[in-house]
């Protein structure tokens, strides 16, 4: 088992019967409600916290026959881009010592690396499958919005969130995609792909054919990206290039001020839905004092530094006066990242960036520095904003061993596609 | 221009301005003026302070102790320095492709008492007990 302090708990959940999984070990992040297993988003404040319901992906695993091995270690309520914001501690790079292994949900990435569990789930609200999936060398999906159902999905920003799978392979990732994927009458934010042009073969999309593909590289998402990770990136192109596919240079002027909308608008939402968290139908109680200084003293104790800084901040863009400054300008910001790409996807069948524009950071170098944290995010945000789906795959190592990422995003509902062209490299 | 009290306090790059004695260094949206004078949008500076910080915490019912607010007021001027640059977005045109997606409300199986109460870090007969409302 595991060292990597990947897991919150290990207790196993056995999935029922004969399903395409049967055999087949799933580890689910610990922000996805498992029933009488406890469920703490990486948080002080749900300790102990044991869901009386099972979230719709997990009785999906259930039913397909999967075991879970156990619950996976993540950023606090999905708020960070390293794993390190844990009340439950650190999770390391198994990949790349000394190295973070990226977040959120670095602990279902790191089991997956570490051939601790054949397969994870994770979510992804501004990259958290994708930048773990990267720096841990694996296979991540972030489904396109309304393709995987949130029901039992603790919320963090559920505008921009969705579950997706992490695996060793495209043609593993995509497999559980299929289990997890469709309509959900508990989450009406769920599409029947069926009603949009495809259909749930993603497993048989995995068929590496790439011959006759067009790329678009948009020019913005490698400027300022390390020189190591360009590198690898374009390597990986020619790698595409050779097997029948051809890029062009993309402009999206927008996505310079994605990661800034993705914060005010993710901030504002989170600010919002942790307003749950009181002490009183579920929590760490605040004790005596009047209704008021109970909830502070148990939002004071149960919530670690990111989560009060991104909720005091998201309270602070909605206030009044500042609305219109942060949060609606962050929603004209988002309106038009979806007409760049929807312009720009008229054009190429896939658009392609490095997932990261860092290797891995050096554990410990991000927690005194929020905005250059937030920063790292500059290539995965835009794809939330725009509700699309976008896969991760190895892209190479850079000369110092650190594993790159590839991301490849593609039209709503277009994962067939992503698939394809990811299994190419995967 | 609506009027400005005496007492109306404005707290703009970390330097309290009250207005008729220090003049005034932000550009003010006249419109905004609100019970809470503190949160006007100071467009030139982006700074906040310890008082801010510690008036959205409340707002937000979260306890600060001292080193949070201090290390909260530094990194927030930094990060909403950032968020700055959202002022350069052109008003972009929101393609709502909104559904009814709801549903006859009708009665089904859902959670027992017993189930939604075990979490509950407190209950009394049947139901959630808070703190007192005083």
């Amino acid at each position: 088992m595991t060292d990597y302090n990947a897991y919150i708990a290990t207790e196993t959940i056995e999935g029922d019967g004969d399903g395409p999984l049967a055999g087949t070990t799933v580890a689910v992040k610990d922000n996805i409600s498992t029933k009488d297993v406890q469920t703490t988003c990486g948080s002080a404040m749900l300790e102990g916290y044991v869901p009386p319901y099972d979230a719709t992906v997990v009785s999906r695993l259930k039913d397909a026959g999967a075991t879970i091995p156990g619950k996976t270690n993540m950023d606090e309520f999905g708020m960070g881009t390293t794993t390190e914001t844990s009340a439950y501690g650190a999770v390391e790079n198994p990949v790349a010592e000394g190295h973070v292994p990226g977040g959120s949900s670095g602990g279902s990435a790191a089991v997956v690396a570490a051939g601790d569990a054949d397969m994870a789930l994770g979510s992804d609200t501004g990259g958290s499958i994708r930048c773990p999936a990267a720096f841990c060398g694996v296979v991540g999906i972030k489904p396109t919005y309304g393709l995987v159902s949130r029901y039992g999905l603790v919320a963090y920003a559920n505008s921009l969130e969705q579950i997706g799978p992490i695996a060793p392979s495209v043609e593993d990732a995509a497999e559980l995609l299929e289990v997890i994927a469709g309509p959900d009458e508990r989450d009406g934010t769920t599409r029947d792909a069926r009603e949009h042009g495809t259909d749930y073969g993603f497993a048989d999309a995995a068929d590496g054919d790439v011959d006759g593909l067009t790329i678009g590289v948009p020019t913005e998402l490698l400027d300022g990206a390390d020189e190591s990770v360009v590198e690898t990136f374009w390597d990986a192109i020619d790698d595409l290039e050779s097997q029948g596919a051809s890029y062009h240079e993309v402009a999206l002027p927008s996505v310079e001020h994605a990661v800034e909308a993705y914060y005010v608008i993710a901030m504002s939402e989170a600010s919002s839905n942790l307003a749950r968290f009181d002490g009183v139908r579920y929590g760490q109680s605040g004790g005596e004092g009047n209704w008021n200084e109970s909830f502070a003293q148990s939002r004071e104790e149960g919530f670690g530094e990111e989560v009060k800084r991104r909720v005091l901040l998201g309270t602070y863009a909605l206030s009044a006066g500042y609305h219109d400054k942060y949060y609606k300008k962050a929603q004209d910001a988002r309106a038009w990242v979806k007409q760049d790409f929807d312009e720009a996807l008229a054009d190429a069948d896939v658009l392609a960036s490095p997932t990261m524009p860092v290797p891995p950071m050096k554990r410990g170098e991000s927690l005194d520095d929020p905005l250059t944290m937030y920063l790292a995010d500059a290539n995965t945000t835009p794809v939330n904003l725009a509700n699309l789906p976008a896969i991760s795959v190895p892209a190479g190592e850079t000369g110092e061993g650190l594993p790159v990422g590839l991301q490849l995003v593609g039209p709503a509902f277009g994962e067939k596609t992503i698939i394809r062209a990811g299994s190419a490299l995967a | 221009m609506i009027p400005i009290s005496k007492t109306s306090v404005r707290v703009c790059g970390g330097n309290t301005v009250r207005s008729g004695t220090t003049p005034n260094t932000c550009a003010r949206s006249s419109e905004t003026l609100t019970a809470r004078p503190v949160f006007e949008p100071c467009m030139s500076d982006n700074a906040v302070d310890g008082d801010e910080v510690a008036h959205i915490a409340d707002l937000a019912r979260i306890d600060l102790d001292e080193s949070e607010v201090e290390r909260f007021t530094e990194q927030f001027g930094e990060i909403l320095a950032a968020f700055e640059a959202l002022d350069e977005v052109p008003e972009t045109d929101r393609e709502a492709d909104l559904t009814n997606v709801m549903r006859p409300d009708e009665v089904r199986d859902c959670l027992t008492q017993e189930e939604a109460l075990q979490n509950a870090p407190d209950s009394e007969a049947g139901q959630f007990k808070g703190p007192k409302v005083s």
